[in-house]
């Protein structure tokens, strides 16, 4: 019995023979349910036992050792952590004479309550239970099971075995022929640090079609109720796909993934508006990519930081499985297994927005280790409307889908036909007359900004919402009806401010108040009540959080609770100024607890820093702005392990401080000094976080403190400026603004954020240093613009120009325009009077892009470049590269001929020229070079993390006249490999193509067929000819 | 109850040096904005109705090149800031909409904002200036486009901006004093548009100051109906 999946067992006497009996071989079955079984005899707080196992607490040691004091402190920290486990049932087994109350005298104790089972089968002891609950004044729950104990273990260890038969682990994963079979992955987990805690795999038994008339109602009121955990619903087919252009787009990648491999590892993401159904999408394309055959992993919807080791080791040995399964089946039909050992199964890994949101570099970083690691997955992710940076380069991001909460009436006609045809099995068909009224109350809120299709129809589908009151309305009266204690309410409130900011909440942080009974225990039984407000229970690995199903439920509970004065002011929230206040009243409540300074909830503290007390205007996170300096007094004030262990943490605060910095004065109360002082408060941060705590994997890198850190100075340097302080002083803070820069630089030359820190070093040296101002600003404007050119988000691309403008001026008032009236005699003397020709038209402003300045303008500034003064120099000749590109875009030729200058000067490339060089010499069919430093590229990728881009113009073979050209192919492997081809014209260099897209599930050696050649950084890709140019 | 002091949105506002109101529209330029307040002035005078009492015009940034990067980057935020400050009823207390020329800058934003806040839909949230701007029908964005496409099919092509609202006869003596301040005109089914240079913008404001009436500003006039209607405000006409 000891054995089953107990969360924590307790053995109060000391029993050898038990301990001797735990001591022996663990079954498999088990251990992977609750990991192995740890035998403890002493104070357990200074163990740390791994993320899943089973202690047991021999409270009198193994053989009473130790002295009274040992022996009272063994039993009272073990109690502690009996305490602290927050368990929902406890259970009283055991055969001695003393009466069950005996134990739980003790531990009641300590304020711990719970439900009761109590096994014993003497006839008094109901009555016992009763009068012992009576006297401690308690309503516990309490169930006698009237067994002995023997009777008891055999009775329940049957009723486990009966219920919860050994898991087995099977999924559908297909081989390189497309054909899909059933694996069974079972014992891949590391049983004592499971990835499944975090993650569930789709299974095959969960993919299993259901005819909708099967669908229990149950299980489609879950669905709507947010409970997305049970793959029923999915399986009969109860999400309405508006379109199905997500999936297609999903599946060309994971096909891609098929014939290519790890090296086209992508991030696909689903933008979407809050509630607007993303991670239903998400799901529904999880179910279909699973069922298509590629093993999926969904991330379960609460916040954690994705690591990815673990992660490829569990992927790893999911591919070793695979192997091993295949050689035997080899082996069995006789056949030889190596031609089919290159192809890989490719692994779909899904998240939430709660996942990596506001940590888009830590995605790119773990979508690199995947690829480092050489397993093939890609990655599908949900993201807010409004995209961070890394989303933009879309070398490594593919875009989906975007959803909203708008839908027109045949739309909401078509999804009531979709849903009717469920509701009508359970007798609760709605005509389409009140679909149409349901679409024209959601239309007026819609346009009025109230986004909330999905929940509203959520609440109108369980029939308990009838649209004829606000959604407000509705929310708080079921909070006044259900939250009846004042715990109860506080609870709800807390987890109503969290779900504000997208966080569950978990149960670790709830008040237990004067409640007599345990808060989490009366939330559990007040469930059904409690749905109106949408509220739902998740777990993971044995942690419990609680929810609301929608962001803007609340909000909108908050907001009718702020103006209701005599019930928030009995809450203790009497001065909440308006209603974002009283949000933030709730939120610095709970960032208090000092449970966010454990370990274990360090993520979730973290959380505070990043998200919820975020200031940073610039990426839409304004709502604090008033109340900044209250803001980051909650932040000082949270647990210290936190604020001393955690680099995310430092760097967020100081992030926040460098933005309120630069608010405004009148609106916010941001005096000169606040300035000053909020700076140097964020350099201390980050500098701290730099020197005293050690990066770890998945948390915030060197590159991104340092970055921050140059930004602070800079930021402070501008600041002491405009108040006079001496020169000295400002060249110190920029002399340490350029050392964080080149910190950075060195470590990410081509991160967006570090290449806009590093041009801003360079104008501030301009600006500095008179005499040196043109050569740097000519560096800042290459910079600038190689940068433009390949970065596709707008206001990245209008924050270079405007530093471009900068640097443009500083040229213009260095007198640079008067050295055009002569003829150059150096080099830097021709780059100025090229940028000064190149902002002309512009009347001295810079221009958006290259491409933008007129052709004439353009052929004038190449005859500038190719003065004589500019012949041999590096930046000459890149500046001559990139107006040529500008000028003639599909004229390859000088455009090579200008990059083997550059080589020939000796000089080491960037990355992206690298690229556009291996491109360019493609083009021009010199391809054992082209194909030599593909190769190369590939390992720079794998081992740096560098930002590049296939330039538009150069994605596809082109012929003469900048039309596609068709080459023929000749299949060079049989089945089993990785589809390769030959290309008459390429000699021996194989190119990699997937023979689906031709229309065949594979080519005989031999075969010959027609393709387009396409261009990813990896190298060349077949395409059929009908494939579309954009 | 609530105190007194301005609330997230309005200080947000004042922090920009705007007097936004629950309704408000972003435009590109300081010239935009007193052109329309010009117009509205001159319709209170005659008809002793506010235009723009429950509606503020408010610049998103100053000169050419903040102007449709200004509007977006404003837009995001104060869609943010909006959708968190309610009223007692649950309902968003503002609404801001953006307000794009419809030239090549202004085309390539309404693409833009999409691009930067996916939850930014055209004929909802943002609307380009055409030659004709419905002031009737529903709202919802997909019939307000038909809408929209319907009524300017005869000027396809043509750029139009805030200048072009003025009528004929006062740009012809604005144009008789400042023959260099434009430097293109494009007319397309009897609507021209002129290119304006950035000096000629605010000569053009001034001159609207000091002889205009108001017969011509009735396109501007025009316009802030329409953008009553956009955003469900009552009817002025």
């Amino acid at each position: 019995m000891l054995r089953l999946p107990w969360k924590q067992i307790f053995i109060e006497e000391r029993d050898p023979l038990l301990v001797a009996a735990l001591q022996k071989p663990d079954s498999d079955a088990l251990a992977r349910r609750r990991g192995y079984i740890h035998l403890i005899d002493s104070d357990p707080s200074r163990f740390e036992l791994p993320a899943r196992a089973l202690p047991v607490f021999l409270l009198s040691g193994f053989n009473d050792q130790g002295t009274a004091f040992e022996q009272q402190l063994r039993g009272l920290t073990m109690l502690e952590e009996l305490r602290r486990s927050g368990v929902r049932q406890l259970v009283v087994a055991g055969s001695s004479d003393a009466p069950p109350t005996a134990a739980l005298d003790k531990i009641w104790a300590t304020g711990f309550r719970t439900r009761l089972v109590v096994a014993d089968d003497r006839d008094n002891v109901p009555e016992q239970m009763l009068a012992w609950l009576s006297s401690k004044d308690q309503h516990a729950l309490v169930s006698v099971v009237a067994l002995g104990l023997a009777d008891f273990a055999s009775q329940l260890v049957a009723a486990f075995t009966s219920s919860y038969e050994d898991e087995q682990l099977i999924v559908r994963q297909r081989n390189e022929a497309g054909v899909v079979r059933r694996v069974d992955l079972t014992d891949i987990d590391d049983p004592e640090r499971p990835v499944l805690d975090n993650y569930d795999l789709v299974r095959d038994r969960d993919l299993t079609s259901a005819d909708p008339d099967d669908l229990p109602e149950e299980a489609f009121n879950a669905f709507f109720r947010g409970d997305l955990g049970d793959w029923r619903p999915f399986a009969a087919g109860v999400p309405w796909i508006r379109d199905e252009g997500a999936w297609s787009g999903l599946q060309a990648q994971l096909r891609r993934l098929d014939s290519a491999g790890s090296p086209e590892n992508r991030v696909t993401y689903i933008v979407s508006e809050a509630g607007a159904g993303a991670t239903t999408l998400a799901r529904h394309l999880a179910f279909t990519a699973a069922k298509a055959g590629y093993p999926t992993l969904v991330a379960k919807g609460l916040p954690f930081t994705p690591d990815p080791l673990p992660l490829i080791n569990f992927l790893t040995r999911a591919k070793q499985r695979t192997d091993d399964l295949r050689l035997n089946a080899a082996a069995a039909e006789a056949r030889d297994a190596s031609k089919s050992r290159l192809y890989e199964t490719p692994w779909l890994l899904v998240f939430d927005r709660v996942h990596w949101e506001f940590r888009d570099s830590e995605l790119r970083r773990f979508l690199q280790e995947l690829e480092r690691a050489g397993r093939p997955a890609c990655i599908l992710v949900v993201t807010g409307p409004v995209k961070e940076s890394a989303y933009y380069d879309e070398s490594r991001f593919k875009h989906l889908t975007d959803l909203q909460h708008l839908l027109d009436h045949s739309e909401t006609l078509e999804l009531g036909r979709h849903i009717n045809r469920f509701l009508r099995r359970y007798g609760k068909e709605r005509p389409e007359w009140q679909w149409r009224n349901f679409q024209e109350a959601h239309a007026v809120r819609y346009l009025e900004g109230v986004a909330a299709f999905w929940i509203t129809l959520s609440f109108w589908l369980q029939t308990q919402y009838d649209l004829s009151e606000s959604i407000q309305d509705w929310v708080y009266k079921a909070y006044k009806h259900s939250a009846d204690t004042p715990e109860l309410k506080r609870a709800v409130l807390q987890i109503a401010a969290l779900s504000s900011e997208r966080l569950p909440m978990p149960e670790l942080l709830i008040e237990q108040g004067a409640s007599p009974w345990p808060v989490a225990l009366l939330l559990d039984d007040r469930r059904a009540d409690l749905s109106p407000l949408g509220v739902v229970r998740l777990s993971n690995g044995g942690r419990k959080y609680w929810a609301m199903a929608h962001d803007i439920l609340g909000r909108l509970l908050i907001n009718a609770l702020f103006y209701d004065p005599p019930a928030r002011t009995s809450m203790g929230f009497g001065d909440a100024r308006d209603a974002q206040h009283l949000r933030f009243l709730i939120l610095r409540e709970m960032s208090r607890k000092p449970a966010l300074g454990e370990t274990e909830s360090r993520d979730y503290g973290e959380e505070f820093a990043t998200n919820v007390f975020k200031v940073d205007p610039d990426h839409g996170r304004s709502s604090w702005n008033h109340i900044w300096r209250e803001v980051l007094s909650a932040l000082d004030e949270m647990p210290a392990p936190l604020r001393n262990g955690s680099r995310v943490f430092r760097h967020h605060t100081a992030i926040s401080r460098r933005r309120i910095a630069w608010l405004d004065e009148l609106a916010y109360g941001v005096s000169d000094v606040d300035r000053v002082t909020l700076l140097e408060r964020a350099i201390s941060d980050i500098t701290y976080a730099l020197q005293m705590i050690d990066g770890v994997s998945g948390g915030e890198p060197d590159v991104n403190l340092y970055n921050s850190l140059a930004n602070a100075y800079f930021d402070l340097a501008r600041i002491r400026a405009r108040q006079g302080a001496s020169a000295q002083d400002l060249a110190q803070l920029r002399k340490l603004a350029s050392d964080a820069t080149r910190h950075a630089y060195e470590q990410s030359p081509s991160s967006p954020y570090v290449i806009e820190t590093h041009v801003k070093s360079l104008i501030a040296s301009a600006e500095e240093n008179k005499e040196a101002a043109p050569a740097y600003c000519i560096e800042a404007l290459e910079i600038v613009y190689g940068a433009i050119r390949n970065d596709r988000s707008e206001v990245r691309r209008h924050a270079l120009v405007s530093l471009a403008d900068q640097a443009v001026a500083i040229l213009l008032s260095a007198g640079a325009s008067s050295q055009r009236l002569t003829e150059p005699t150096n080099p830097t003397e021709v780059l100025v009077s090229a940028w000064v020709a190149l902002a002309k038209p512009l009347d001295g402003t810079a221009p958006d892009s290259l491409d933008e300045v007129p052709g004439d303008v353009l052929v004038a500034v190449l005859q500038q470049l190719e003065s004589p003064a500019g012949a041999g120099n590096a930046q000459v000749a890149r500046l001559r590269y990139q107006v040529l590109v500008a000028a003639n875009p599909y004229d390859f030729k000088p455009q090579l001929e200008a990059l083997d200058l550059l080589v020939a000067t000796d000089y080491r490339l960037q990355p992206q020229l690298r690229l556009e060089y291996a491109l360019l010499m493609f083009q021009e069919m010199r391809l054992d070079e082209a194909n030599r430093e593909f190769r190369a590229l590939r390992s720079l990728w794998r081992e740096t993390e560098i930002f590049v881009q296939v330039p538009p113009r150069l994605r596809w073979l082109l012929q003469p006249g900048g039309e596609r050209r068709r080459v023929s192919a000749t299949a060079a492997y049989a089945h089993g490999f990785r589809a390769m081809a030959r290309v008459t014209d390429f000699g021996r260099i194989e190119v990699p193509y997937r023979p689906q897209e031709f229309g065949v599930n594979d080519h005989r050696q031999g075969s010959k067929f027609s393709a387009y050649v396409s261009f990813g950084h990896n190298g060349p890709f077949l395409r059929p000819v009908t494939a579309a140019r954009h | 109850m609530p105190d007194e002091r301005p609330d997230i949105v309005a200080l947000y506002g004042i922090s920009k040096r705007w007097k936004l109101r629950p309704r408000s529209v972003l435009v590109e330029g300081t010239s935009d904005v007193a052109l329309f307040e010009l117009a509205a002035d001159q319709f209170f005078r005659k008809h002793n109705k506010a235009l723009l009492a429950d509606m503020a015009i408010v610049a998103a940034g100053e000169g050419d090149r903040g102007g449709t990067h200004g509007v977006i980057r404003e837009l995001v935020v104060l869609r943010g800031l909006a959708a968190t400050h309610l009223s007692p009823a649950g309902w968003p207390v503002y609404r801001v909409v953006g307000l794009f020329d419809s030239d090549a800058a202004g085309n390539k934003a309404v693409r833009g904002a999409r691009e930067i806040d996916a939850s930014i839909i055209e004929y909802r949230d943002v609307f380009r200036l055409r030659p004709a701007m419905p002031k009737t029908g529903i709202l919802d964005p997909a019939a307000l486009q038909r809408s929209f496409e319907k009524l300017n099919e005869p000027y396809k092509g043509l750029t139009w901006e805030v200048e072009d609202l003025i009528d004929e006869q006062l740009f012809e003596l604005f144009l008789e004093e400042n023959p260099s301040a434009v430097t293109r005109e494009e007319t397309v089914a009897g609507k021209t548009h002129r290119e304006l240079t950035r000096d000629g913008k605010s000569r053009l404001v001034r001159f609207c100051k000091e002889y205009s009436e108001l017969p011509n500003l009735t396109g501007m006039v025009e316009v802030l109906h329409a953008l009553r209607h956009y955003l469900n405000l009552p009817d002025l006409t």
